[in-house]
């Protein structure tokens, strides 16, 4: 359309009162004819000021509160909260210093809790129990060294038929063991303590997680988590059957390292991360080294396409938040410009290989989402989902945390050994 | 001056919204008086420990004034947007609205001026919320107090201000250089409640905290970010070197970045004071056409011209297009006009 509005449809325009083909239509011209602009905007000469106003005005408090910084610590906000949170981080250091004091503060206080709760001496575990006729034991040398060894031996048979990880003598506060079915590949778990006169159904094994224990019994039944919908992720750990890790981290991983350090060949100075990783937010922190004499930094974000979608301002920080959402279950390449001198220098370029990573998937976000909001005190589930998502720092700190709980546990080790090897 | 009840400023409110023109000078001063400058002031003698006396000129004091006629200037645009509506109900409680604009100017003075003690704040009132044993509690005279859970479940009264200032004796000089820095303050805050052996005042115990481990704030401190952002009347004192046409081109590249509920959020409301439409003035004044905007929200041209006619969306129905409560549509409108508004400076 190259002809003018008529009076009777820019008045039409204005009370929006045109058909919607006509309305674009109409549009179309208008946003490239600054002479029938000049007409509609006459009746509203603040119009740019109100707009201006409407846009940017603040009308509220404009940083994030306490509880918004403190519950996305905690990740109890839902996806559209987390959202509003994130994107503030990206124009706002202020709060991002304190949701990262914050979520320091967490860890340091979860571990104070767990070294606390460890600290309390059980008062009915089995050595306390043997303890108790330690006496009578005593009186009887022959059947007590008897006793031992026969413990002694189940216990390091059990072991070796797993594993070659090396046991540790028992100490006196922890309880002993089941003895596994020969089918089962999982080792006895020095912290699994069955009643040696209970009446009830026997956990096979047991571990300390939340404010309680989590136990599975011979017939394969978790109990302690209360939600079935995990049970089979548990008894399949805790059964030694293994847990799952992502097999998308496998070809993230591949030569991923040469990038975290510098002085390769095409690594002018090293990307810190993520690099092969999966990571659970949208908008994720990339991190590098500092090129000596650089003044600034650009970063470069790319799809699998190798459209750029997202790219920072030049920036003086070795670290940039991406400033886009980038799209859940996708893998991104990345690349940092730094300037230095007036020169141009990128890393990684070729023959590095890329930098990589992938945004985890929606569904496995949402599953996360739930159990920290369900059982954000189950390290065990939190540890085997992180590492089902494939995060596996994640993943490391829960397992890190179960071991402390469970100090003598094979199982618990062995969940943090095999998450330690796939990173 | 006794401290108005909520009832009391929404009579007076209402008073000045509905006043003759004659007399409406009158109506704003007496609202003023007796119902904004209580109110605030109570909340920020409260934060800051002053008396908010014109004649006293000690630093704090004088800071506090100055807060509290940013209180006041920043409450103008919104009555007198009430009076020209007639509109004495527009906000509900009036009260809980003038103790949020003392306890945002508070807040935003504590980031500009006070940054380290801000950070300090929030992590003690993290330990303590998060902490087994510990809680964080109203008192009957809605005071934070804090301290051992079981203190407030037996209702033990508060340490009194005498007693406070023994409990910063002991800890002068005291070493804490083996612990990290997050301990430490586990550490101060567990000593503080050994010593005081009944709930604190919670700003106190940050002074104390702050106190022990002689935190310090940095020499220079940028203000510039905080206070433009929280005084709205200085808006246009950003876009000095721009002209608004500049800055609305700026604005609309902005949004571009911006995620699309954030986007949605803010534009299918687009309105003014009045509640006038104001997202028709795009196209008008030639920032974006209806099919660029229909683009960054992502509807099809046809689908959003056929919306054109009903925007401004109330919350409500915006929420239920989005399948979001009306509070996060609030909430999403108000984070993406905080990052526009930092796009713009």
């Amino acid at each position: 359309m190259s002809e003018h509005l008529s009076k009777i449809e820019a008045e039409a325009y204005v009370r929006r009162t045109l058909p919607p083909d006509k309305l674009l239509q109409l549009d179309d011209h208008i946003v490239s004819c600054t002479d029938c602009r000049r007409g509609l905007v006459a009746e509203r000469p603040d119009g740019e000021s109100g707009l201006l106003a409407a846009l940017a005005q603040p009308d509220h408090d404009p940083h994030l509160s306490f509880n918004q910084l403190s519950e996305y610590v905690d990740h109890h906000l839902d996806e559209v909260d987390r959202e509003i949170v994130e994107h503030h981080f990206n124009f706002c250091d202020l709060c991002r210093v304190q949701v990262r004091d914050l979520d320091i503060l967490r860890t340091d206080i979860a571990v104070a809790a767990e070294a606390a709760d460890l600290a309390v001496p059980s008062t009915t575990g089995f050595w306390d129990r043997i303890r108790q006729i330690r006496p009578a034991v005593f009186t009887v040398p022959a059947f007590a060294t008897l006793f031992i060894a026969v413990l002694f031996a189940g216990w390091y048979f059990g072991i070796r038929r797993d594993e070659t990880e090396t046991a540790s003598v028992l100490p006196p506060e922890n309880d002993v063991h089941v003895i596994l079915p020969p089918e089962s590949n999982t080792s006895i778990e020095p912290d699994a303590v069955p009643a040696i006169h209970d009446n009830k159904a026997k956990p096979l094994v047991s571990l300390n997680d939340g404010n309680g224990k989590i136990d599975i019994d011979t017939a394969g039944k978790v109990s302690g988590l209360g939600d079935p919908r995990y049970d089979s992720i548990v008894a399949g750990a805790l059964t030694g059957k293994g847990i799952e890790i992502s097999s998308a981290l496998r070809q993230l991983k591949q030569s991923s390292g040469e990038l975290m350090g510098e002085g390769k060949t095409g690594v002018p100075f090293a990307l810190a991360g993520p690099v092969g990783i999966i990571v659970e937010s949208t908008q994720p922190k990339l991190r590098w080294k500092p090129l000596k004499g650089a003044e600034t930094y650009r970063v470069d974000v790319y799809d699998e396409s190798f459209n750029k979608v997202a790219s920072s301002p030049l920036i003086t920080d070795t670290e940039w938040h991406a400033n886009v959402a980038l799209r859940r279950g996708a893998g991104y390449r990345w690349q940092v410009t730094a300037v230095a001198g007036g020169e141009e220098v990128k890393s990684p370029v070729r023959p590095a290989p890329d930098a990589k990573f992938k945004v985890l998937d929606a569904g496995m976000a949402r599953k996360l989402d739930d159990v920290r909001a369900k059982h954000r005190k189950s390290h065990l589930l939190l540890g085997l989902l992180y590492a089902e998502a494939g995060l596996l720092d994640d993943a490391a700190r829960e397992f890190r945390i179960l071991v402390q709980k469970n100090p003598n546990s094979v199982i618990a080790r062995k969940l943090l050994d095999k998450v330690k090897a796939a990173r | 001056m006794k401290n108005p009840t909520g009832e009391m400023l929404n009579g007076l409110l209402r008073e000045f919204v509905l006043a003759p023109d004659a007399e409406s000078d009158r109506a704003l001063e007496t609202l003023y008086q007796q119902g904004v400058e209580p109110s605030a002031s109570a909340i920020l003698r409260y934060k800051l420990r002053v008396s908010l006396r014109a004649d006293d000129d000690g630093y704090s004091n004088q800071i506090g004034l100055e807060l509290l006629s940013e209180v006041k200037a920043a409450l103008f645009p919104v009555l007198r947007c009430m009076r020209s509506e007639a509109k004495p109900d527009k906000i509900e409680n009036f009260s809980a609205y003038v103790n949020a604009a003392a306890l945002n100017a508070y807040r935003q003075y504590l980031r500009d001026r006070h940054p380290n003690r801000l950070r300090l704040r929030n992590k003690i009132r993290y330990i303590l919320a998060r902490r087994i044993g510990y809680a964080v509690w109203k008192d009957n005279g809605g005071i934070w107090l804090c301290g051992l859970a079981e203190w407030q479940e037996h209702g033990i009264q508060k340490v009194s201000s005498a007693r406070i200032e023994g409990l910063e004796a002991p800890f002068q000089g005291h070493t804490y250089e083996q612990l990290d820095h997050n301990a430490k303050i586990i550490s101060v805050i567990e000593s503080i409640f050994e010593m005081s052996k009944a709930p604190i005042v919670f700003e106190e115990i940050v002074s104390l905290v702050w106190d022990s481990l002689d935190q310090r704030e940095a020499q220079s401190v940028s203000e510039t970010d905080g206070v433009l952002d929280h005084v709205p009347s200085k808006l246009r004192d950003v876009g000095q070197q721009l002209d608004d046409r500049q800055l609305l081109d700026r604005l609309w590249e902005k949004t571009c970045t911006m995620p699309l509920r954030h986007l949605r959020a803010l534009f299918l409301n687009l309105r003014d004071e009045n509640g006038d439409n104001l997202i028709a003035l795009l196209p008008q004044l030639g920032i974006a056409s209806i099919r660029q905007i229909a683009a960054a929200l992502e509807y099809e041209p046809e689908d959003f011209a056929k919306l054109w006619a009903e925007l401004p969306l109330d919350d409500l129905t915006i929420a239920e297009r989005m399948g979001l409560t009306r509070q996060q549509v609030i909430n999403l409108r108000q984070s993406a006009r905080a990052s526009l508004r930092r796009g713009m400076v």
